[in-house]
């Protein structure tokens, strides 16, 4: 039988071919968008896994003050850590951009060259690919960079540069205004000799080899370092700026302790003077007495001898006494003298504890894992993965509901026919088969094609291409798995199986009798009793309940394009804000970062203290900066700054992105010593341009103990003259325009493609399932016709009534969607450090309503030929 | 006349070219009831969908009340069967999801001068079930609401296609009464087609078709009420 039933399929599918391709459309336009993201995902996360161990990805990066000594490296590298310096200047191309120039890696991040070769004349250099990329320059241009130009040998990418940031915080990459040169050691050499240079930055990139970074770490920490080995001039005047009040403080010390060891020793020579004097006395006295005794012949004389005697030896009984007073006084003062010594050390080592400058020679250290510039393309691929396979999943069930109502209106229509094969002796597994398996060569058809359609170059190279152009990355063959293959070519078919079984099942369930006679269920919702006294009401409301589950398929469809549509949407206007939100709070046109800042602060700029922590958010590590400023600072006149260590007013993108309210805790971890800090939120100020929290300067100042004038960055309405030497970066205001216009550059593809995607579903959706409920009330239509009815009057009765259920799926999707978008949202660019603002203007919603009412106003053009189509005579053929 | 057919012709097919009328001419008077008869394929519910407006004639004329139907566009047939027709079927043709109220209402919608609802319910006897659907009605009763539709736009001409083809003896003859009693009641012009031999008996006008022309055609000048019909 089923051999017999099978001849029947291909002749339903031509029969109804229109509705069958448009659903299969339907399906390989799901299947389309769903592989090719998948296959992009799948690409990008094995494809640059696999390029990164080729060009030995590092495990982390270090920064330090100034280079690790030979020794040092050395006992890295005994301990079984592989190190690389990847030392940086920032010089300026000609065009003003930036350029970070490095030295060819030898055994970590090395460079993967698209074309061409290795830097090896001092003229000669690599340029990272997208900056090449934007700035149209290719292998064999010239590229003038720190005033001299270089003939660019070759272009490719490095693993630590995969998202080109300039700093690790920023929330976006640039390549308009930032890009990385490699050039030959000697050049190198050569470049950052010139005074004209910023600081050079050393930082070293690590590969762990089956050791702990740990381990690594508390290395580091632990090396020798002695500033005054630094030879840098800026950071000696910062070090001596730092070290002036110890200085004081030590000198008088000094002194103190000079004058009471003088004291000490003039006391002592006193002492001494006084003993000397007591003894002479003494020596008189005794001499004096052997006088008086010579002299006894002369009464007189023997007389005033004895008593000269007598009195110096008062004195010497006296002087005896001073002596001895003396001897104390000096032994007082030795001991005071031992105490100002004491005095001296203890000052000392209070000195330390107040002037301390915490001068490890680290600066930063970062696992790869906390890196926003490494394997920044796969988190961003694989933060989505779920939801697309989930998304691709909820569409499968979707549209294979939708086929499975038009297999049921099939069903009904041959209910006679199958009623009368049960009585002919063929069994509810033979029917069943046989209904299964037109959707299912449908859907299998449709996935096929859709899957087709992702390796092609409208599918995965076009996935790729938003990846391409922002990150950094080598060239990527595509990766596809088993998986990926079950999951588009068996999973469609495996539900459009359960999906229109488990809705068929019932309906062939009837007797043999009960079909033949095409009996409808006693009760049932679309034979409800209706209280309208209008008849076209009632009429509507009848053929709205009695199509009630096509109805449902289209407010199901709705939000599923809906949500197409808000993720679209909520894409173009997050780049939109972050955009007209950092144009509006960056109130400053330049921002330089300090490294070694100057005693005094420039005239006309405003003093910050800014510091980079770090704060998880759906499983991802960013950066949050923490600005101190002065509650007059005039750059942030929408920040209102609470006093305390722990006070912050919180950035409404920093809120946003973190579910911030005011009275909430936050804790911030310095991923470089690992200190966590906990914050309180006293007030969220309006500031989009990042992600902020605002701090009391000097509570900041005393929290993360510097000086109480100390300051890191300036911002000023007017370039300022620093030395290059002092500085980590400049940013201007125009640069932070450039970078927050880059995602709604990059978006846009993406906007217009989900865009797209979303009106066609939820036109042929309209369609096809309005198309649908024409088809199942052919005869009644034909009926009406019949009776004088006008096509007009039929659209009134059967197709208007259509208008409330798009309505209604409108007033419930277009909310709805919405509320899970956002919802959904903040997890899908978890990686990326930027608010979360994802407010519409008011007007979207009306315009979306009546975007839909369009569609469904042309999708009733079209169905009107539809309805013409139907004849008064198909009642009669319909009998016959 | 208040239907005039002339030479009216019709086919079916392209390859298979099948010609069912082979020119019918005939005609009938305002009121009168008429019974079409024939054998299985002979062309009758043919003729009587062209006088219907249902098929479209290939040549011929059929003029009802005066005005002609061949030629006339979809929109001005749909006006046709507004003003003039009522249709009865073999299989009642009941909207389903709409009770006997409502499918009896869809045609009182577009009438301009209906009958009364609650009268021609209660005329057709259908008072008790008015609120059920087809599915809960007996095949007599959803013929009765099938006829009570045809009415309710008070038509000049009442069209039945096999009328009590699908009933028994008893209840055919019920609607056979109801026919008759509606004709007396409203003067309805009836065309009826049937098998049943029984039912000429009853009209004013029998036409027998055989082979797409018309064998025989006569006056029945000895009608006998449905009530007293034998054999049906």
């Amino acid at each position: 039988m089923n051999r017999v039933l099978r001849k029947r399929i291909l002749r339903e599918l031509k029969g109804s071919f229109t509705k069958y391709i448009a659903l299969m459309l339907l399906i390989t336009l799901g299947m389309y968008i769903v592989v090719s993201m998948e296959l992009m995902v799948m690409t990008t996360v094995e494809g640059t896994a696999e390029h990164g161990e080729q060009n030995c990805v590092e495990d982390g990066q270090f920064s330090v003050f100034i280079p690790l000594t030979d020794a040092q490296l050395d006992e890295l590298n005994d301990s079984g850590f592989t190190i690389e310096k990847i030392f940086s200047v920032d010089v300026d191309a000609a065009d003003k951009t930036k350029l970070r120039m490095m030295k060819v890696r030898k055994s970590v991040d090395k460079i993967e060259l698209d074309e061409g070769d290795l830097p090896s004349k001092s003229n000669e250099c690599v340029l990272e690919k997208l900056y090449a990329q934007v700035h149209g320059l290719e292998t064999g241009d010239t590229i003038t960079a720190a005033g001299r130009e270089f003939k660019i040998v070759g272009t490719g990418s490095v693993p630590d540069y995969e998202a080109p940031l300039e700093n690790l915080s920023d929330t976006s990459a640039s390549s308009e205004s930032f890009g990385v040169i490699f050039v030959s050691d000697e050049c190198y050499e050569l470049i950052k000799g010139e005074e004209t240079q910023k600081a050079e930055s050393y930082t070293y990139s690590y590969l762990l080899n089956g050791g702990s970074s740990d381990k690594l770490k508390k290395m580091l920490e632990n090396f020798e370092f002695d500033y005054t080995d630094v030879t840098d001039e800026y950071f000696l005047d910062y070090i001596s700026q730092s070290l002036e009040g110890r200085s004081d403080i030590e000198a008088a010390i000094d002194e103190l302790s000079e004058a009471v060891n003088e004291l000490s020793d003039g006391l002592g020579e006193i002492s001494g003077a006084q003993g000397e004097l007591t003894d002479g006395l003494n020596e008189i006295s005794s001499q004096l007495a052997s006088v008086a005794a010579l002299l006894g012949d002369n009464e007189q004389l023997s007389a005033a001898a004895l008593t000269l005697s007598q009195a110096t030896e008062g004195a010497y009984s006296t002087s005896k006494k001073i002596s001895t007073a003396s001897n104390d006084i000096y032994s007082g003062s030795k001991e005071l003298a031992e105490a100002a010594e004491e005095f001296k050390n203890e000052a000392n080592e209070l000195l330390d504890e107040i002037f301390a400058l915490d001068i490890t020679n680290l600066t930063s250290f970062i696992e790869s894992e906390d890196n926003a510039r490494i394997a920044a393309a796969a988190l961003d691929a694989e933060t989505n993965e779920d939801i697309i396979l989930l998304a691709g999943i909820i569409v499968m069930v979707l549209f294979t509901y939708m086929i499975s109502i038009f297999v049921i209106h099939q069903i009904q229509r041959e209910s006679t026919v199958i009623g009368s094969l049960y009585a002919l002796g063929a069994n509810k597994r033979d029917i069943i088969s046989h209904y299964l398996a037109l959707p299912t060569m449908v859907t299998l058809l449709g996935a096929i094609a859709g899957t087709i359609l992702s390796f092609t170059p409208i599918g995965l190279d076009f996935q790729m291409a938003s990846s391409y152009e922002y990150y950094s990355l080598p060239t990527l063959d595509a990766v596809y798995t088993p998986f990926l293959f079950i999951y588009a070519l068996v999973m469609p078919p495996v539900i459009a199986v359960i999906v229109n079984y488990l809705v068929i099942s019932r309906k062939l369930s009837k007797t043999a009798l009960s079909l033949i006679r095409n009996d409808q269920k006693k009760r049932s919702y679309s034979q409800m009793k209706i209280k309208s006294k209008s008849f076209l009401r009632s009429f509507r409301i009848r053929q709205l309940l009695r199509e009630a589950r096509t109805s449902v398929a289209i407010i199901l469809a709705m939000i599923l394009s809906m949500l197409i549509l808000m993720m679209a949407l909520d894409s173009y206007v997050l780049c939109q804000n972050i955009k007209s939100e950092s144009q509006r709070d960056t109130l400053y046109e330049y921002m330089y970062s300090i490294k070694y800042p100057e005693e005094s602060v420039p005239d006309g700029a405003e003093a910050c203290y800014a510091l980079s922590l770090s704060k998880a958010a759906y499983g991802n590590t960013l950066e949050v900066s923490v600005l101190g400023i002065e509650n007059s600072n005039r750059y942030f006149p929408t920040v209102n700054i609470h006093e305390g260590k722990s006070a912050i007013t919180a950035s409404s993108a920093a809120a946003q992105k973190y579910g911030l309210k005011v009275g909430d805790k936050i804790i911030l971890t310095d991923e470089t010593n690992g200190t966590d800090y906990a914050f309180s939120v006293e007030e969220i100020a309006e500031y989009g341009a990042s992600l902020t929290v605002f701090m009391d300067i000097d509570s900041m100042r005393e929290l993360f103990g510097e000086d109480e004038s100390y300051y890191n960055c300036v911002l000023s309405d007017d370039e300022l003259d620093i030395d290059e030497g002092r500085l980590y970066s400049v940013t201007t205001k125009a640069d932070i325009e450039r970078s927050s216009s880059v995602f709604a550059d990059l978006m846009m593809s993406m906007v217009i493609m989900l865009s797209t995607a979303s009106v066609i579903i939820i036109f042929i959706v309209m369609y096809i399932m309005q198309s649908i409920m024409i088809d199942r009330s052919s005869f009644p239509i034909s009926l009406m016709k019949t009776f004088g009815y006008t096509t007009k009057e039929i659209k009134k009765m059967y197709i208007n009534g259509n208008l409330y259920t798009i309505i209604l799926g409108a007033l419930i999707s277009i909310p709805l969607s919405k509320l899970c978008m956002d919802a959904m949202y903040p997890s899908m660019i978890a990686n990326v450090a930027c608010g979360m603002n994802l407010t519409f203007p008011w007007y979207y919603y009306p315009l979306i309503f009546v975007l839909v009412i369009v569609f469904y106003a042309v999708s009733n053009i079209l169905l009107i030929k539809k309805l013409n189509k139907i004849t008064p005579a198909q009642v009669i053929k319909n009998r016959e | 006349m208040y239907i005039e057919l002339k030479d009216v012709k019709k086919s079916y097919g392209g390859g298979n070219y099948t010609q069912v009328l082979k020119g019918i001419t005939t005609s009938l008077e305002k009121g009168q009831m008429c019974v079409i008869q024939g054998t299985s394929g002979s062309g009758k519910s043919t003729l009587l969908n062209c006088i219907g407006g249902l098929d479209e004639m290939d040549s011929g004329s059929v003029k009802v009340d005066g005005r002609e139907i061949f030629g006339l566009k979809p929109n001005e047939l749909s006006e046709y069967r507004r003003e003039n027709l009522g249709f009865v079927f073999q299989l009642y043709n009941l909207v389903p999801n709409l009770t006997v109220e409502e499918n009896i209402e869809v045609c009182k919608y577009i009438s301009d001068n209906p009958l009364n609802l609650d009268e021609l319910i209660d005329e057709v006897g259908l008072s008790e079930h008015r609120k059920k659907f087809p599915t809960q009605l007996s095949g007599g009763q959803q013929q009765r609401c099938a006829i009570a539709r045809a009415l309710i736009k008070n038509p000049k001409l009442l069209l039945c296609d096999e009328p009590t083809g699908a009933l028994d003896s008893k209840t055919s003859r019920e609607i056979l009464i109801l026919l008759e009693k509606i004709n007396k009641i409203h003067g309805t012009t009836m065309l009826i087609v049937t098998h049943n031999n029984a039912i000429k008996s009853m009209v004013d006008k029998v036409i027998i078709i055989k082979d797409g022309t018309i064998k025989d055609e006569y006056e029945n000048e000895m009608k006998i009420p449905a009530e007293k019909l034998e054999d049906l």
